[in-house]
């Protein structure tokens, strides 16, 4: 359970920063977002406040200009801050999107950038997906490699034949479970688009007619 | 170059029903080397095998090439362009550079050996196609199999009989559909080095579609399919040293 929430409190930022850029909020109602969006991943209350202050530390979030964006006034209750991001804030927060593909991906994490992605960008967050399985299929083409390299230097004993076959094995059962979750998030992902594009395309052709 | 079997930008499309159509294959490139082994991972249902036949040259694609040491399987004129390319590119009708291989029982029972040597009896006499055969079967080290039937071999027989008939073509490029799936831990580790080795020491391109990661631990190059979508690791990576911190040093 520790665990859980270390891991949680580890991205807490970012899922802030991405909740920020659709709609600048203030920490109250974030931690409202958060909850309803990424219910599974069992934030505290209070998470969102506590990472806002980091954010700020580090110029990612500024307070937002009540004055100047009347529609952004929180009304009635007592004033209350509301955050936007900063142009930092946007690419720290691209940069977070892309950055896990090159490693492999961890579920969480994955999971907290599907719940952040506007539907309107279902393409690019496919495109990540794609680069996540292909980071996958290279790291286990390296791993495959090193494991003949060591295979072949070894002068090894029966036993330690079995050894070595059952490490491998176990090895390549995690990159298999890692790179069909992928594949199947990704065809999942297309299909959703794919049906979203059908629900569109009809009302895009009735437009010009009105 | 020379002697290796190309896919590109292959598209391939089943109808379902009179609307519908299941896209199979979409803007697949690769290529198959002489003396790698290329192995596509997939789950069940994704075109390993679709994709097997287009490399083999079985199903036409709705768009893209296939190509074998440059030539373009499917340009050539004529009334049945696969043999036609065949019979040019080897001069014998039994030799055919890109074989496709699956462990599947044999439509006639007869003993493995006799199995193999039957459809090379087209190019040769009896005793010598009797001979390709036992030759092949040594050389999976299945020997001991040639008199059994195919009812009576353990699936690691099996794989082993299906790879035999495969190399007793001489062929260029070994496709090789889904053998390993039957197969156990250790099994697939010997079967797979097998398909190692053979590749290294014929110079034979194989192509070998698996469903578990497990076995494509002795493929050169790892490829994934879901989708449509084909995911593979170019062919000349730049290696990441095992030791980065230790360089050559000028004459040392």
């Amino acid at each position: 359970m520790a665990s859980t929430v270390q891991q949680s409190e580890m991205s807490a930022g970012e899922i802030v920063l991405g909740l920020l850029i659709e709609q600048p909020d203030t920490c109250y109602h974030l931690d409202k977002r958060i909850a309803e969006r990424l219910g599974s991943a069992q934030f505290s209350r209070g998470a969102a406040s506590r990472a806002v202050e980091r954010l700020l530390e580090r110029k990612l979030v500024r307070p937002a200009d009540v004055e100047a964006r009347p529609e952004l006034r929180v009304v009635g209750g007592r004033k209350k801050t509301v955050y936007e991001t900063t142009p930092s804030g946007v690419d720290h927060f691209e940069r977070w999107l892309r950055a896990s593909t090159q490693t492999p991906p961890v579920r969480e994490e994955l999971h907290a950038k599907i719940a952040l992605w506007g539907s309107a960008e279902l393409p690019r967050l496919i495109e990540i997906v794609r680069e996540a399985e292909l980071a996958c299929t290279l790291q286990l083409g390296d791993a495959n490699r090193e494991m003949r390299a060591e295979r072949q230097m070894s002068e090894a004993s029966d036993w330690e034949r079995t050894m070595q076959l059952i490490v491998s094995a176990g090895e390549a059962t995690w990159w298999d479970a890692r790179i069909k979750w992928l594949q199947s998030v990704r065809m999942y992902l297309e299909r959703e688009h794919a049906r979203r594009q059908a629900q569109a395309g009809p009302q895009r052709r009735r437009a010009p007619a009105r | 170059m020379e002697g290796s079997l190309g896919l590109r930008g292959v598209w391939l499309s089943y109808p379902r029903g009179r609307r519908h159509v299941v896209r199979v294959l979409v803007d697949v490139s690769l290529e198959v080397h002489p003396g790698e082994v290329v192995a596509v991972l997939a789950q069940r249902a994704q075109g390993k095998t679709s994709l097997l036949r287009v490399a083999a040259g079985m199903e036409r694609p709705d768009r893209g090439s296939v190509s074998f040491a440059g030539d373009d399987i499917w340009r050539s004129h004529g009334v049945d362009r696969r043999r036609a390319f065949n019979r040019r590119r080897r001069g014998r009708p039994s030799s055919v550079p890109i074989v496709l291989v699956r462990p599947a029982a044999p439509e006639v029972d007869v003993p493995v050996g006799e199995g193999i040597a039957l459809p090379l009896t087209a190019a040769h006499r009896g005793s010598v196609a009797r001979e390709l055969a036992e030759r092949a079967l040594e050389e999976v080290g299945a020997g001991e199999c040639a008199q059994r039937r195919w009812g009576d071999l353990s699936d690691g027989e099996r794989a082993r009989v299906a790879i035999a008939q495969g190399i007793s073509r001489d062929p260029k490029v070994l496709l090789v559909d889904d053998l390993m799936t039957t197969l156990g831990l250790g099994d697939t580790e010997e079967v797979t080095m097998l398909l190692h080795s053979l590749a290294a020491e014929r110079g034979l391109g194989v192509l070998v579609s698996v469903g578990d990661a497990r076995a494509t631990r002795w493929s050169d190059r790892v490829a994934t399919l879901a989708g449509g979508a084909l995911m593979l690791e170019p062919p000349s990576r730049p290696q990441v040293p095992a030791y980065p911190n230790v360089v050559d040093f000028p004459g040392g």
